[in-house]
């Protein structure tokens, strides 16, 4: 029995982690190559003060490459994780501020693929986060080149 | 006690995870030609209330004032009115006589399509203002036009008000005859004074669709 829950663990850290990080690589590439655009889609949500619009802009897509890579190599995975719920966190916090303020603006969650914030971009942040919990919970927090999982 | 440790391990390597992403995009976006201005200059510290949708449809009180002014102009009694304003009446009037006195139906400006709006763009009299958000803007936009958009209009307005005048003829647009972040914006530009208010209906995508002057970042 603790072997079938061990192997369904390290299953769900597994796939948390291939999948988060692909998705987060992908997510980021856009928004490293033009700030400028990062940084006007980040305004529009105007839950920042300006001054630190830009700041935001030009760092959190760094963050996003820096954990997702992290996951991918297996490398400091809880943290990389924890950093990526707390992230999605604030983006689903966000999201639902400027909803329920009936403001609806382009999500910038992907740079490439224009999309408006509405309950769809919500739900799949949520199931991003169901995604990354089993890693933060069972994940391995070293610099594990092995790539085995705890 | 080991979880604790555990967990406060956990944080501290998500702190230098951090530190190290903040410094490399630091470092890349001054090296970017594409990178961002981290000193904006002088802002609104805090973000100002949304203002949607301001000023309704005109009233039966406003009717009767836009009755009231093609009266005047049909006696010449208004001589002083500029053209944009005569021009802005007319459309009105127009508009009141085609569309019945339903006043629910009546806009405090005017919706004009992609023939009058190139009319208005070769003649070089109006402003055109993008109502779409800014990002939006910087990759690519009708020539140029100034941006003002619907979500973040509180805090545009102070720079752009800079550009335009209240007797400038402004033509607002959005992306799509569905979108109506331009009636939006135009409703507020009415509520601060602005008189020769025009809508673009068909929007961005059908100027693009025409294949008329474009600029932005992503403008070939």
């Amino acid at each position: 029995m603790e072997q079938k829950i061990n192997f369904y663990k390290n299953m769900s850290v597994k796939a948390g982690r291939f999948i988060m990080g692909l998705i987060f690589i992908t997510a980021s590439y856009d928004k490293i190559i033009t700030p400028q655009l990062f940084a006007a889609r980040v305004s529009e949500y105007m839950l920042l003060p300006d001054v630190f619009v830009p700041l935001i802009a030009a760092t959190l897509p760094w963050v996003e490459f820096y954990c997702a890579l992290m996951l991918i190599l297996n490398a400091y995975t809880r943290s990389a994780a924890l950093i990526l719920i707390l992230t999605l966190c604030s983006f689903v916090a966000g999201m639902s501020y400027d909803l329920s303020m009936g403001l609806v603006h382009d999500c910038g969650c992907f740079g490439f693929f224009e999309e408006s914030i509405g309950f769809a971009t919500i739900i799949r942040d949520l199931l991003f986060i169901a995604l990354l919990l089993p890693v933060f919970l069972f994940g391995k927090n070293e610099l594990n080149p092995s790539g085995k999982e705890g | 006690m080991k979880g604790i440790k555990e967990y406060i391990q956990i944080a501290g390597i998500a702190a230098i995870i951090l530190l190290a992403a903040f410094f490399l995009g630091i470092i890349v976006n001054v090296l970017n030609p594409l990178g961002v201005e981290l000193n904006p200059g002088v802002r609104p510290e805090t973000p100002l209330p949304i203002r949607l949708v301001r000023v309704p449809s005109l009233s039966k009180e406003g009717l009767a004032a836009a009755a009231a002014r093609a009266a005047k102009r049909e006696k010449n009694e208004n001589p002083e009115m500029s053209a944009g304003e005569l021009a802005a009446v007319s459309a009105m009037e127009k508009m009141i006589k085609t569309r019945g006195s339903e006043p629910s139906a009546l806009l405090p400006w005017i919706k004009i399509d992609l023939s009058r709006t190139k009319a208005l763009f070769d003649s070089g009299k109006a402003k055109f203002i993008d109502a779409r958000p800014e990002f939006k803007f910087i990759e690519k936009r009708i020539r140029g036009a100034i941006s003002l958009s619907a979500s973040r209009y509180l805090i545009q307005f102070p720079v752009v008000k800079e550009k335009i005048s209240r007797d400038d003829i402004l033509v607002v647009y959005c992306s799509n005859p569905e979108c109506k972040l331009s009636d939006n914006v135009a409703n507020n530009l009415t509520a601060d004074g602005y008189k020769n208010i025009f809508v673009f209906e068909a929007g961005w995508q059908a100027w693009v669709d025409a294949g008329y002057p474009v600029d932005g970042l992503e403008a070939k």
